[in-house]
């Protein structure tokens, strides 16, 4: 039984077109690349999984039934592209104000993340460097115990340093019961942490498959798979 | 001593990661940086190291077990086989890949085997390590041994198992 079920979703804004026809099953335990060019429908597609987008057509269903208002929200965890975090706190506020809002905050990951990512819960936001803010977003996105984690660019503004904090934290919570779709164009970044991967062009997914049979059947990583698929688009 | 960080980064698109992963843990018994009995780091501790999902990790070490490279013990996590005999194993499959692959790129040069044994000698005399370019037929036999050797044994850990899908 799949974790997440994604179903015939659509999604336009005026005559733009964002998703044209998702279906997506997201399985129990895996990291899944959701991986695309700039406009692909990403960002869409995770906010619509994620409730805060009502789709036009198709829907999300979960094991209990298809998602509905703030039901839904206790099934995801979701790290948007940029997460604003209130400037005139302190980390440590930021945690305790997400313990208050979320009943399944855990302190133990939380304090477990923020040692993996380096944060000091002294420090103040407005004091951190883009990328630290990053983490400090990632933490909190992880200290939730939800079936599903979303993603959206987690890599983003971040230096090499970071990007290896922020693998070492998805490897540390990747668990049987839960799954992580992480949405980015950064493809030999996460390469290696991907179970699966799902290509999505102009709103739909294009090719998806597991990355290791991709090793095994074609001798062909996964960013190899992306330049094939993409190559035509990005040149466009 | 073990140092996994130094795998990451180095594994290609060419075969199943899983297995490149069981190929590297070949090669650290075959160079003793992990010996008989040794503990292998936990599942969740060589992905974090490696930088490699974790179900890939997991794959890995059933393909280890299976092969009787390493055990584990309930509760306390795996080791590598206490028997030296796993130690032997891996090296003879190790020299049968390395000669297997130098033969037959000599081969495909076009070199035939008394050619191939010249060439051997000249090196190995050059490289001053077997008194005046003296390799015997014994150390050659050698080889060969070693390599019906690892033959036998279904050469596992280099290659994973054959014809098996993921």
């Amino acid at each position: 039984m799949p974790l997440m079920r994604i179903k015939g979703l659509r999604k336009r804004y005026g005559r733009n077109v964002a998703l044209s026809g998702v279906d997506m099953e997201i399985e129990a335990g895996r990291v899944i690349g959701l991986l695309g060019p700039n406009g692909a429908g990403k960002t869409t597609l995770l906010k619509a999984a994620a409730c805060l987008v009502r789709p036009d057509e198709g829907e999300i269903v979960y094991p209990g039934g298809a998602a509905r208002g703030i039901e839904s929200k206790k099934r995801v965890s979701f790290l948007p592209d940029h997460m604003t975090l209130p400037v005139w706190m302190r980390v440590g506020d930021a945690f305790r104000y997400w313990e208050e809002m979320f009943p399944d905050y855990s302190g133990e990951r939380a304090e477990k993340l923020a040692g993996i990512l380096d944060l000091s819960m002294e420090a103040r936001i407005n004091t951190l460097s883009k990328g630290m803010q990053e983490r400090a977003a990632l933490a909190l996105t992880f200290a939730r115990e939800t079936p599903v984690y979303l993603l959206d660019e987690p890599l983003g503004g971040i230096d090499p340093l970071g990007k290896v904090k922020v693998m070492e934290s998805i490897l540390s919570v990747q668990a049987e019961d839960s799954s992580i779709l992480i949405s980015t164009h950064l493809v030999k970044d996460v390469e290696t942490i991907l179970d699966s991967y799902f290509f999505m062009s102009e709103g739909r997914v294009v090719s998806a498959g597991g990355c290791e049979e991709l090793r095994a059947e074609r001798g062909m990583t996964v960013e190899q798979a992306y330049l094939e698929v993409f190559a035509h688009a990005e040149t466009v | 001593m073990l140092q996994m960080e130094r795998w990451q980064n180095s594994f290609d698109g060419q075969s199943p990661i899983y297995r490149q992963i069981v190929s590297r843990f070949a090669r650290s018994v075959a160079r003793g940086e992990l010996t008989p009995g040794d503990r292998v780091p936990s599942i969740r501790d060589a992905a974090v190291a490696l930088k490699v999902n974790t179900n890939t990790v997991q794959r890995a070490y059933q393909e280890m077990e299976r092969s009787q490279m390493i055990f584990s013990q309930r509760g306390t996590g795996y080791f590598l086989m206490r028997d030296e005999e796993i130690v032997h194993r891996i090296r003879a499959e190790m020299v049968r890949e390395c000669t297997g692959r130098f033969l037959e790129e000599m081969r495909t040069l076009g070199f035939g085997d008394a050619q191939i044994l010249d060439t051997l000698r000249e090196a190995v005399g050059a490289a001053g390590t077997a008194g005046m370019g003296d390799v015997s037929a014994d150390a050659v036999t050698e080889l060969a041994d070693a390599s019906r050797e690892a033959a036998r044994d279904g050469a596992v850990f280099l290659r994973g198992s054959e014809g098996e899908g993921i």
